[in-house]
């Protein structure tokens, strides 16, 4: 089946351990994987605040997860965070119809090699905002 | 000069003093992407109340004006930026 290139980003509670958190990771891409897609991009974020409070929490550990997948592998996925008591929030975007597991990752790379290199850029960004 | 004179007088003056043009800073650098995840970057199109400000006064173009907006409402939605600032946490 056509694989499609979607973004999940997901908001786990606090609390959890880091082994569960890579646990449930593992999960979600177990699902992808056994559907034959392919996870790109596994990025945990550290803990961080939030701009408001969810469930009474004030921080949480972000997840983001690129991967190229068949439509329908989407609900399940969404299944499966609406089952965890312990994920606060997701939201899954789809990228587009085409999924190029090479490409994301070299546009990644592109993206990291110039915010680390040139600080000339970060001159002009700060320009610009004054102007706005 | 007839006060009708100088009243069209200052209109004239106080327009060109308005007149800036504004760039679009996502047209005038390409490498720059949407991305809702990137708060840090939204919130120079948020007011401190966190209501979305408009492209007349941040310049934006309206393309990306909209592509913004989807944005500031998908990090609102994950709590990356506050519907309000009443809702803001304050510790």
């Amino acid at each position: 089946m056509q694989l499609k290139h979607y973004e999940t980003l997901y908001l786990m509670h606090p609390g959890m351990s880091e082994e569960d958190r890579s646990a449930f990771g593992g999960k979600l891409q177990g699902i992808i994987t056994q559907s034959g897609g392919q996870v790109v991009v596994c990025d945990p974020w550290p803990l961080q605040r939030l701009a408001y409070k969810v469930r009474r929490q004030t921080q949480g550990y972000y997840v983001l997860l690129e991967y190229g997948a068949p439509a329908d592998v989407i609900s399940d996925i969404t299944r499966e965070l609406r089952l965890n008591d312990q994920v606060l929030k997701f939201l899954t975007i789809k990228h587009g119809d085409k999924f190029d597991a090479e490409a994301i990752l070299n546009a990644k790379q592109s993206v990291s090699a110039e915010s680390a290199s040139p600080p000339e850029a970060a001159l002009e960004t700060s320009s610009s905002e004054e102007e706005g | 000069m007839t006060q009708q004179d100088y009243k069209a007088n200052t209109a004239v003056r106080k327009r060109r003093v308005y007149m800036r043009k504004k760039i679009c800073r996502f047209c005038a650098d390409k490498k720059l992407h949407i991305d809702y995840k990137d708060a840090k970057t939204l919130r120079y199109f948020v007011s401190e109340r966190g209501k979305i400000l408009s492209a007349r006064i941040t310049g934006v173009c309206a393309r990306h004006q909209r592509s913004l907006t989807t944005a500031i409402k998908y990090a609102r939605h994950m709590a990356l930026l506050p519907f309000t600032s009443s809702h803001v946490l304050s510790d």
